[in-house]
């Protein structure tokens, strides 16, 4: 580990990360982020696909740096005899592993589940995959859109008009890494403190999107409800929509509680409708939608978007307007907040990236480096696993790692 | 994770996640007893609506002992959300499942009172008060600590506990258009678009949950202190931007919303079959490229240097889409599924509840729980994820009425059913 004195939640642990892309390189980011050390594992040569992704510099995406912060890098085939051998020896060594391959794929490459448990018992193993571990899906390719298509998330994004869009990230891998690394951390928790020993945890990138679609379960289940796309409004929660202003902006409003409203109603000059029994109440509201909605409309196209957020911010109405990437690196509340850090990096100089969520008082996380090259940390790592200087140059040149 | 708990039988799951419990608090009080990596957590939630308690409820998903106070009379706005059946919100079913609820008014004397004696004996407390509220009550932390010294306080707030903007009001809405999420979500002709279910509370309930764990094990595992922990909602989804800061820093290239076009692979997006179906597709590398290449009879693709690699395809992303749109023009959906899957190219049709409801992956991995309703008889819900191997989850109840453990939990501080009745009187509880 690094040599500071800040206290970090998960120093001492071990992580090793066999993925690529972002669910499973997501999860292990926040862990390092908190003080694990990730040993991120990429095929020689080939890498991690995220290195060539959307914006390059120099031939590597800016995203990589982001991802991989805080990582280090190991180069190994595992799937050659050799390559196997050596992350059997990591794994020995290791808390945590991260994969995800479509299920089966470690497995055949001869890190079965009987064999990491013989190797280790106190091994904790996140499985990341489409469709999960078993179920007639589960060999299916899954990836994030994919997820986000059959955990019903996709079906109400966009307008009624049009086909379902996708969010603007990639929200199905994001949330399937939270909830993997909560379930490390609960494994953690029940190995260390409960002396419960290892296990094996099971995430299915459609269920994470699902677990987000509560109350549409019921929904559908009791009143035969299926929610379609309804652009920015929020069904059953009025009012809560996006308002184009007179300077051409958009805003954000969201007054859909019952004093909240009143409120709003005050600000828009109408004091006649105050307390009257159709908008007293949500359930009333939602009845009384179009209405509500054509009122707000109209006061706010005769406003410009900053007369609008005073006025509305002066009476604690919850709006805002839509930030893009300038607007966030310009605003004061995220600098404030630390949330864009200036990093050093050899290949790029000085970049900015997104703090750290959440803040602990006692044990913030630490931002230590940003994505390493690729095989970075070849040396340091297999030598701390007891492979000596020779050894590690006859796998460079036969390619195993 | 073969074996385990993850039978092929989803009745069976739901059956033993039943019979666990059950089976092992026989005869105690509490009929329907946890298990799971957190049994015998203690955690107090004081919070409304949705990001904190979603945190609270996959806490009590794995076993923790959750108590929700609520405002005597009012209860938490939840309870008033759409849809009903039989005057039960479906919504606050589903999200205060496993928890048990209590009234208590923080703004009485009183009410404090009751307050810190409860935390005496808590392990966490999620919160999320407009920052100040709770110091202008005069419940500070500092109070807590001292009835408290290992509590590790969880606060959830729209834009954290400090900075310019920390005493605004902080809802979801506004806090994602906060955190960029909004302006790149949507079609370029049209306003951006906010997401259609509360994604934000979701996802700082996610963070939430990690740093209460985080915090807890370095408490527990470490010998370390009790600690607060400070969520916002903006950060939380700030936190899934990264890409679009880091290359804004280093392009200041602005990321604009492009609809389906959005994507930092091609081909992947939203096609539609010859029968009328909605289908995404998604090819994130060369390899599953050349899978579909050659699916389509375009073997050509996988060498001529306009499609070989995915940075030129995303230059030429209309017209790639273009060939791939009319292949699907050309196939049904189901026709396309099965190919796909032989072939290993991810593609899936976009599912509705009702789609959801039948399908047989969602019924094979139980990931639809049937839990009872005193009320609506039996409700679905869904099932406890991630999966665990030795220490899985269970749902064991769903949103309580309010106030329905205010006897069992009063009683257990001590307090007399006279003087329950007194505090109820007074509008304590």
């Amino acid at each position: 580990m690094s040599q500071n004195n800040k206290k970090l939640p998960l120093s001492g642990i071990r992580v090793v990360e066999l993925g690529n892309l972002i669910a499973g390189p997501f999860c292990t980011k926040i862990l390092a982020e908190f003080g694990a050390e990730v040993i991120k594992i990429e095929l020689p040569k080939v890498g991690d696909p995220l290195r060539n992704w959307r914006i390059l510099h120099n031939g590597t995406s800016l995203w990589w740096y982001v991802q991989s912060r805080n990582k280090k890098c190991l180069t190994l085939d595992v799937r050659t005899p050799e390559g196997l051998e050596v992350i059997k020896k990591l794994l020995k060594e290791s808390d945590v592993l991260v994969e995800n391959f479509r299920p089966g794929t470690i497995a055949k490459w001869g890190l079965t589940p009987e064999v990491l448990e013989a190797l280790n018992p106190n091994l904790i193993v996140s499985h990341i995959s489409g469709y999960g571990q078993n179920g007639p899906y589960s060999d299916r390719p899954g990836f994030g859109s994919i997820g986000e298509a059959m955990g019903g998330l996709r079906y109400i994004t966009g307008y009624p008009d049009r086909p379902p869009v996708r969010v603007g990230i990639s929200i199905g891998d994001s949330v399937a890494a939270l909830y993997s690394v909560i379930g490390i951390l609960l494994a953690l928790y029940y190995r260390d403190v409960k002396d419960g020993g290892g296990q094996e945890i099971d995430v299915a990138l459609y269920e994470a999107v699902f677990s987000l679609m509560e109350g549409m379960i019921p929904e559908y289940d009791k009143k035969g409800v299926i929610r379609e796309r309804t652009g920015s409004s929020f069904p059953g929660i009025v009012p809560t929509n996006t308002y184009q202003t007179k300077d051409g902006k958009y805003l954000v409003l969201a007054a859909n509680s019952d004093n909240i409203f009143q409120r709003l109603l005050k600000v828009m000059g109408r004091e006649d409708l105050v307390g009257d029994e159709r908008f007293l109440t949500n359930e009333n509201r939602v009845k009384n939608q179009d209405f509500i909605e054509s009122m707000i409309e109209a006061w706010v196209q005769e406003r410009t978007l900053d007369e609008c957020l005073k006025v509305l911010n002066d009476h604690a109405i919850p709006a805002g307007r839509i930030y893009n990437a300038e607007d966030i690196i310009h605003d004061p509340h995220y600098r404030a907040r630390d949330m864009i850090v200036e990093m050093e990096n050899e290949a790029l100089g000085t970049v900015k990236v997104p703090g750290i969520v959440p803040k602990l008082s006692r044990t913030p996380g630490e931002l230590k480096w940003l994505g390493p090259k690729i095989g970075e940390h070849n040396l340091e790592v297999l030598k701390a696993i007891g492979l000596s200087e020779e050894q590690i140059n006859q796998m460079k040149e036969r390619g195993v790692i | 994770m073969e074996g385990g708990t993850n039978s092929k039988h989803p009745n069976e799951i739901s059956q033993t996640q039943k019979a666990q419990p059950s089976e092992k608090t026989a005869g105690t009080e509490k009929p329907n007893a946890a298990n799971g990596p957190l049994t015998g957590l203690k955690v107090l939630d004081i919070a409304t609506v949705y990001a904190a308690p979603f945190a609270t409820a996959l806490l009590g998903d794995y076993g923790a002992d959750v108590i929700k106070i609520e405002l005597p009379g009012k209860g938490d706005p939840v309870r008033g959300f759409h849809p009903f059946k039989d005057n039960e919100s479906l919504a606050w079913a589903a999200i205060s499942r496993n928890k048990r609820a209590i009234t208590l008014n923080l703004k009485k004397e009183k009410g404090q009172q009751l307050f810190y004696q409860l935390l005496k004996n808590q392990d966490l407390l999620f919160e999320n008060f407009r920052p100040g509220t709770l110091d202008q009550w005069g419940v500070t932390v500092q109070k807590m600590r001292e009835v408290n010294p290992r509590l590790i306080i969880i606060r959830v707030s729209g834009y954290g506990q400090t900075g310019p903007y920390r005493t605004k009001a902080g809802f979801g809405t506004p806090a994602t258009a906060f955190s960029g999420y909004t302006y790149i979500s949507g079609y370029p002709d049209k306003p951006p678009l906010s997401p259609p279910i509360s994604l934000v509370d979701y996802v700082t309930g996610l963070f939430a949950v990690i740093g209460a764990l985080s915090a807890l094990y370095h408490r527990d595992a470490k010998g370390g202190a009790g600690q607060e922990i400070d969520v916002s909602l903006f950060e939380s989804m700030f936190r899934l931007l990264e890409v679009a800061v880091a290359t804004y820093d280093q392009t200041n290239h602005i990321t604009e919303r492009l609809g389906n076009d959005n994507t930092s692979a091609v081909p992947v997006g939203t096609f539609q079959t010859r029968d009328g179906k909605w289908m995404v597709l998604t090819t994130s590398t060369d390899r599953t490229f050349y899978r579909l290449a050659d699916v389509m009879g375009r073997s050509d693709m996988k060498t001529d240097p306009r499609y070989a690699t995915n940075i030129e395809r995303v230059k030429r992303r209309t017209e790639v889409h273009a060939i791939v749109q009319e292949w699907f023009k050309a196939h049904d959906a189901g026709e396309i599924q099965e190919i796909f899957d032989k072939n290993g190219i991810p593609v899936s049709p976009i599912y509705n509840m009702a789609d959801i409801f039948q399908d047989p992956q969602y019924k094979a991995r139980g990931a639809l729980v049937e839990v009872d309703h005193p009320v609506l008889g039996k409700i679905k819900l869904p099932n406890v994820i991630p999966k665990f191997s030795q220490t899985p989850g269970t749902v064991r109840k769903t949103g309580a009425s309010i106030g329905e453990h205010n006897f069992e939990i009063f009683t257990e501080l001590g307090l007399s059913l006279e003087d329950i009745n007194e505090l109820k009187e007074e509008g304590v509880i």
